[in-house]
């Protein structure tokens, strides 16, 4: 009798132990990982507060930065991972979506008008084949920032074109001082940076978009001038005063000269904004300089030109049991005010919206101008491209990997664009370019 | 006994005359007996150990071994392309090569520098009797000290603005150079590694009978000669063994590459465990990557079949 009611009992609480898993799952609980890191605590505390629905919860799971986009990538592929799904940018999100571990977003587009919120270009970087898999996050670019103060004592000017800038390096050495910096002994990728840009701003933009869209080989000669231009400039020591600095320096290391005035200009993204105020120049970090920014010249316009880049794209793992839920959680991370207010208050750029009024407004007067000057160079087609945003995956290794070998001396010019001609050729062969907006 | 033997044996034929049917179901509960205890009960316990090492293991290494003949990306379905990867592995692909060069002169250094480092401070250790155990656990501490904590005291050491190098006026970074910063990541490798081997030898030399050293005195030995007659010989089974597992390990660096310069400059220290991460994580070519890691395990089983032949023929490894 006993044993009877005892198996009874049991059976109840299997049965009620399933009822409360199925509803569990049915729960509108999205996941999503972030960095364990000051950033990444800050922006999702932040998502969790501010997120406006009562019946959606957020469960934020921080793992260790680094390495954390291959965790995911491994989690998703054996069907695991977070609701919301987060990668570098579109050449890898087109990886995810080819292999089926993404949703399409082209619903939840229409539901929410995505269309009208973000730049058209940022929207574009998402889709395959047509349909809209992931958006664009952290709106990059690659700018020199100047040391104001040594700038001033030595009555230099903001060069508008390349000839100005490469006789300002000249008047920098000159004078003693390192011309730029950052050193990237701790970043391997990051030579993608002067590869990028010195296609984009030397070559120009409209031949960097025909070689993406396969109407140019990699190999012509306006970028064969370009990269030898780039190989000059690292091998005269413009980068840390010396090729080997500028191979295995650190970060912190380079940012606090130039800090102190000993570099004179930083070769540095975006995302440094928020970091030189904070971190290097000032009472905090023991000196008086100022600092400010231009764009990186060209040789063919005297107006402002940019590459464009994301830093980071998020879509919906096809795995998730609840992406109504995950679509709004995306729709109010994507709002204007939470990437105003994340970026106020935990310093990560912004996503690329359309920004309307004065939504910027507490930030530092600097990057308030940026992002204006962005405006207006998106509006007149004045961008070139950032490697890790256009490049397919192969392609892009081969771009950073072996362009220290040409500045080594290791290999040619031309066979380093060769190089990235067959990587390229390949790739695009396979479909694995990731869209390249119209100009 | 064998009176007790023989009482025993007819004894029990007395009880088989008597009773058949009790001996011989006694035989089946003592085989059934012996059968749970020598072969199910062990089972039984080793199950669940099993079970973990196929599930995170074998498994997984089997996979590896499939992936290595597709052409998979990483993520996704996986398409079967024979031997075509190690194929490209060999006879295509310079990088793989250059890789794997750097990896046996980094197993060179690291069969030579360490070793030496190791044997000399061990004996001179051995004889230490005041703060012995001080400086053991002084020359230890390094080996257990994160690699990353390691790597990144030793990228300011090699600091050319403020670090080693300006002791000597020397003013270039050794890590940015592509013909030192192999070495001088082998260096900062082998100052965290040296201590463990030290330990171990030490640890050796303490087994040797000390009758030994007495007759080496006697017959006019001096240090080095006890050394290289007494000491070496008594410890050189874990000379050998530890030898073995080095080269086997030379296979596997990453860390200290990685962090310190990450496959730099210009490629000068890429080993085959970046060469395959970069392939796997940024070229998304994970089934090529698993045909470089196959050859790794591939090596490792060389290394280890020639330890084992040279066992067979009689060597005291």
């Amino acid at each position: 009798m006993l044993r009877r009611r005892l198996a009874v009992l049991s059976l109840l609480l299997l049965i009620t132990a399933l009822f409360a898993g199925a509803s569990m799952a049915q729960d509108n609980n999205v996941t999503i990982w972030a960095a364990d890191d000051d950033t990444g605590t800050c922006w999702s505390d932040m998502l969790v507060e501010t997120f406006p629905r009562e019946d959606i919860t957020i469960e934020v799971v921080l793992q260790p930065s680094t390495g954390l986009i291959d965790a995911q990538r491994t989690a998703l592929q054996g069907g695991a991972g977070p609701d919301i799904t987060y990668s570098h940018g579109p050449s890898f999100m087109l990886e995810l979506a080819n292999a089926g571990l993404l949703l399409s977003l082209d619903h939840y587009s229409d539901e929410y008008n995505w269309d009208d919120r973000f730049a058209p270009w940022a929207l574009d970087l998402g889709r395959v084949e047509g349909s809209l898999y992931s958006l664009s996050e952290e709106l990059e670019t690659v700018i020199l920032y100047y040391n104001k103060t040594v700038f001033e004592e030595n009555g230099w000017s903001i060069p508008k074109t390349y000839d100005e800038f490469v006789a300002l390096g000249e008047a920098i050495v000159d004078a003693g001082l390192v011309v730029m910096g950052p050193a990237f002994g701790e970043c391997a990728p990051c030579y993608e940076w002067a590869v990028s840009v010195f296609l984009s701003h030397h070559a120009g933009p409209e031949l960097v978009y025909e070689a993406l869209t396969g109407q140019r080989p990699w190999t012509d000669p306006a970028f064969v001038e370009a990269m030898t231009e780039l190989k000059r400039v690292v091998q005269d020591g413009w980068f840390m005063g010396g090729m080997d600095l500028f191979f295995a320096d650190t970060f912190d290391s380079a940012h606090a000269l130039f800090g102190v005035g000993e570099i004179a200009m930083s070769f540095e993204g975006t995302w440094m904004l928020d970091n030189y105020q904070r971190d290097f120049f000032g009472e905090a970090a023991g000196n008086t300089n100022e600092w400010d920014w231009f764009a990186f010249p060209t040789t063919f316009s005297d107006e402002a030109h940019f590459i464009i880049g994301v830093g980071s794209s998020w879509g919906i793992s096809s795995a998730t049991q609840n992406p109504d839920a995950a679509a709004a959680v995306l729709d109010h991370y994507y709002s204007t005010g939470f990437q105003a207010q994340s970026h106020a208050a935990c310093g990560n750029a912004p996503a690329p919206l359309i920004y309307e009024g004065d939504v910027f407004a507490e930030a530092d007067p600097r990057e308030a101008r940026l992002y204006q000057e962005f405006g207006q160079a998106s509006a007149a087609g004045n961008v070139g491209y950032t490697s890790w945003s256009f490049w397919p995956a192969r392609t892009n290794v081969w771009l950073w990997e072996q362009i220290v070998r040409v500045y080594d001396d290791q290999i040619s010019v031309e066979d380093y664009l060769a190089g990235m001609q067959k990587e390229f050729e390949e790739e695009f062969a396979e479909g694995l370019i990731p869209p390249i907006p119209a100009r | 006994m064998a009176w007790n033997a023989g009482a025993l044996s007819d004894s029990q034929s007395e009880t088989k005359a008597l009773k058949p049917l009790k001996p011989k179901r006694k035989r089946d509960n003592w085989s059934r007996y012996r059968l749970m205890r020598y072969l199910v009960v062990p089972w039984i316990f080793l199950l669940p150990i099993l079970g973990l090492h196929a599930f995170v293991v074998v498994f997984p290494a089997i996979q590896g071994v499939y992936y290595s003949f597709t052409d998979w990306s990483g993520i996704g379905e996986a398409e079967f392309i024979g031997l075509r990867n190690f194929e490209e592995m060999f006879f295509e692909d310079q990088s793989h090569i250059d890789a794997l060069l750097r990896n046996i002169q980094w197993m060179l250094f690291f069969i030579t520098v360490p070793f030496i480092f190791a044997l000399f401070g061990s004996s001179l250790l051995a004889k230490v009797k005041r703060g012995a155990m001080f400086y053991r656990t002084a020359l230890f501490m390094p080996f257990i000290l994160p690699s990353v904590v390691t790597a990144t005291i030793w990228r300011y050491l090699y600091n050319p603005r403020f670090g080693l190098p300006t002791l000597v006026g020397y003013d270039k970074a050794l890590l940015g150079q592509s013909d030192t910063a192999l070495w001088a990541i082998a260096f900062a490798d082998n100052w965290h590694f040296w201590g463990f081997l030290m330990v171990l030898f030490l640890t050796a030399m303490q087994g040797i009978d000390p009758v030994l050293y007495d007759a080496a005195k006697v017959d006019g030995a001096n240090r080095w000669q006890e050394f290289w007659h007494v000491t070496l010989p008594g410890i050189r089974p874990v000379v050998l063994f530890m030898m073995m597992m080095v080269m086997i390990w030379a296979f596997l660096v990453f860390d200290y590459i990685f962090i310190l310069t990450g496959g730099g400059p210009a490629g000068a220290t890429e080993v085959l465990g970046i060469d395959i991460y970069k392939n796997a994580f940024q070229r998304f070519e994970a089934g090529y990557a698993a045909a470089q890691g196959i050859t790794i395990c591939a090596f490792a089983g060389l290394i280890v079949s020639a330890f084992a032949y040279l066992r067979k023929r009689g060597w005291d490894i």
